[in-house]
């Protein structure tokens, strides 16, 4: 069984496409930890002031006056501002983020304190009590959040369940292909269907790990020397404007610390990634006893549209239920016993929520007892499918009394 | 060495194999012979475990085997069954390191097995660069490359030529030599003539003759008379013989042996007739008796 691992990871690392692959994941990875730089290389940075639009008439409104507030007005843009008895309503489409409803609320406030200065002279008594009716209205989605560290967690699992979700279907990519090449007649002479079964899913996996440990690697290398050129700051305060990170977050350490990395959380972060891999555990042994009753690389092709499909509904599902009223109760608690589905809802659910060890024990057992059970059942499937061979004989009797 | 009782396949309800046994001994080299899909894939893919048979036992050295790999058997399958972007050493490595051989040992045997093929081809060299025949013969000693005792071979000639085809009828009569119990299947029956000592007649997964191949010639008994030149026989022949002119040649078929030898005494008397041979039936007719009802 080594021989057929050690072949396996041979096959898959040292080819031509391999080291393209990780050429371009390095780039990338480069490219990210860069992504700053880039960005004002290419002038992509997003612009310093928010665009805004005046909806009753712009010229009362002084461009430099806004630009002060942090804010450019436009013809076309997509917050605006109309005058309103008493004040401003502020509507935006999108969300509005605490610093710029903070900076429109000081802008629009300065701006109607001044007009009514131009308008009349009034008493002091008068002007304060003009100046403290200013009403600013926001007629706009909930505000943005900065992530936190949860979010900062699940984004992280979200990228491990994309990577995993390929690498389901590696396995069975690979007995299709070895048994349209006819590559197993002499393989299965000299070993057995056993250890070709469980070298297939163990090497799967094996590549899984040393694919993510190359990712995290090569991350951290990059992270290194970003760290070693300006901590990180750059980076982090580009991305605040995206609301990725909080805008006190100027480095790296910063945001470890942010992550607060106790025992508790790094448990937390463990289960997380064991309900996953429990999950694509079962996907990828369901998938791999499959392929051996598939005859060619087409076949195996409509056997993953569906399976990705169902992975990326799972996904978004899960994201639709990703409240903490959601996750408590009903749907989002029971599919978080449920395998497969475990493997989303009860990461979000560990992250969102404090779970008795009870539950998550529950889970648990019934998410590795699944794939434990699919492992030993999808066995004999693969033998006998690997053979060409008959899972089930259906024997049909005739009702000779009749 | 090699004992086969009762073995029996079928596919749904389809009989690829039924109540098929045999023995190979040491130095023997047993044919398998039949029309396509009269079972002798099935045959060796049972006896190699690929397929589990629904009846029977199969025995080495009177032991009874089960599922699972046959360590003392070497597999020839019928297709090309190499990684095509694997250089030779590798592939022959990956077989070796398979049968948990040690690297020196796989390479002694690598060297050894070069040797025997008379193969040149540097050992770096990517198996689908190959030609046919050589990938054929990659294969083989994919097959050999543990030195098995039993060696099966499905269809080994197919993309050799003559030359290579040659060479390996004499290393498989050297392996035989050795001690080894041999299985072959072919199309190329006059191949299987040269080399074996027994046959396996199969037709729609029923034996239809297993023995001795000399024996079975015997049985039969038909023999050909072979003159070079296109002279007057008639006058020497029986009502049941029959004469064909091929070519240059002229052929004509005997009942017995004895008579065909009587036949060859008269016809060296006709000072016309300088190039005479006898030949025994061959193994294609011998099917074709044996197949057609």
């Amino acid at each position: 069984m080594i021989e057929l691992i050690s072949f396996g990871l041979k096959r898959r690392f040292l080819n031509k496409t391999f080291l393209i692959s990780q050429l371009l994941l390095i780039t990338l990875l480069a490219c990210l930890m860069n992504a700053d730089r880039i960005a004002l290389y290419f002038g992509f940075t997003p612009p310093g002031y928010l665009p805004l639009s005046w909806m009753d008439d712009a010229s009362e409104v002084d461009e430099a006056f806004a630009n002060a507030y942090g804010f450019t007005l436009q013809e076309e843009a997509t917050l605006n501002v109309v005058k309103s008895i008493g004040g401003y309503e502020v509507r935006n489409a999108a969300q509005l983020d605490a610093m710029h409803r903070l900076q429109l609320q000081a802008y629009l406030t300065t701006l109607g304190k001044n007009e009514f200065l131009a308008i009349r002279n009034p008493s002091v008594a008068e002007l304060i009590q003009e100046y403290e009716s200013v009403e600013i209205r926001f007629d706009t989605p909930m505000e943005i959040r900065a992530v936190g560290k949860e979010s900062f967690v699940f984004m992280i699992l979200t990228a491990v369940y994309f990577m995993v979700l390929n690498f389901a279907a590696m396995t069975s990519n690979e007995v299709v292909a070895e048994k349209s090449a006819n590559v197993l007649d002499m393989v299965l002479s000299a070993t057995d269907a056993k250890s070709h079964y469980r070298a297939k899913l163990f090497g799967g996996w094996l590549t899984m790990i040393l694919q993510g440990c190359f990712a995290l690697g090569t991350l951290s290398v990059f992270a290194v020397l970003r760290n070693q050129s300006d901590l990180g700051k750059g980076l982090l305060s580009w991305a605040s404007q995206f609301g990725l990170v909080e805008r006190e977050i100027t480095s790296f350490r910063a945001l470890f610390e942010m992550l607060d990395l106790d025992f508790s959380f790094g448990m937390t972060i463990a289960l997380c990634v064991f309900f996953l891999l429990c999950g694509m555990a079962i996907l990828q042994i369901l998938m791999t006893v499959i392929a051996t009753r598939l005859k060619s690389a087409e076949e195996a092709s409509i056997l993953q549209g569906p399976v990705y499909i169902f992975l990326l509904i799972l996904y978004y599902v899960a994201l639709s239920q990703n409240t903490i009223p959601r996750l408590s109760q009903g749907f989002g608690k029971i599919a978080s016993f449920v395998p497969v589905t475990s493997m989303l809802f009860m990461p979000m659910r560990l992250l969102s929520l404090k779970l008795g060890i009870g539950e998550i024990l529950f889970s648990g057992l019934f998410a590795i007892s699944s794939a434990a059970t699919l492992l030993f059942v999808g066995q004999r499937i693969y033998e006998k499918g690997i053979r060409h061979e008959k899972v089930f004989k259906i024997y049909l009797v005739k009702n000779k009394a009749k | 060495m090699l004992e086969v009782k009762g073995m029996s396949k079928a596919y749904g309800k389809q009989k690829a194999l039924c109540d098929c046994g045999f023995t190979v001994q040491k130095h023997e080299i047993l044919g398998v012979c039949g029309e396509n899909g009269s079972g002798k894939t099935t045959l060796f893919r049972c006896l190699m475990g690929l397929i589990t048979m629904d009846e029977g036992e199969i025995r080495v050295g009177g032991k009874k085997i089960d599922e699972g790999v046959r360590s003392g058997f070497g597999y020839l399958p019928e297709q090309r069954s190499l990684y095509t972007d694997l250089s030779i050493e590798d592939t022959l490595v990956h077989y070796g390191r398979l049968r948990n051989m040690e690297h020196d040992a796989i390479d002694r045997r690598i060297r050894e097995l070069y040797a025997s093929f008379d193969f040149t081809i540097a050992l770096k060299t990517k198996v689908g660069s190959l030609s046919k025949g050589n990938q054929q013969k990659v294969q083989f000693m994919a097959c050999l490359i543990h030195d098995p005792q039993i060696v099966i071979l499905d269809e080994p000639f197919t993309g050799l030529d003559y030359v290579n085809l040659e060479k390996t009828q004499s290393f498989l009569m050297e392996l035989a030599r050795k001690g080894k119990c041999i299985l072959i299947s072919s199309h190329q029956y006059d191949e299987l003539d040269a080399i074996c000592n027994s046959l396996l007649i199969l037709k729609e997964g029923k034996t239809m003759d297993y023995g001795n191949l000399d024996r079975m010639k015997n049985e039969v008994g038909r023999c050909t008379v072979k003159v070079n030149s296109h002279v007057p026989v008639l006058q020497h022949l029986k009502e049941d013989e029959t004469v064909e002119i091929v070519g240059n040649a002229t052929i004509i078929q005997t009942q017995t042996p004895q008579r065909a030898k009587k036949l060859m005494n008269l016809l060296a008397k006709d000072e016309a007739i300088r190039d005479l041979a006898m030949e025994r039936i061959k193994v294609k007719e011998l099917i074709r008796l044996r197949c057609t009802p």
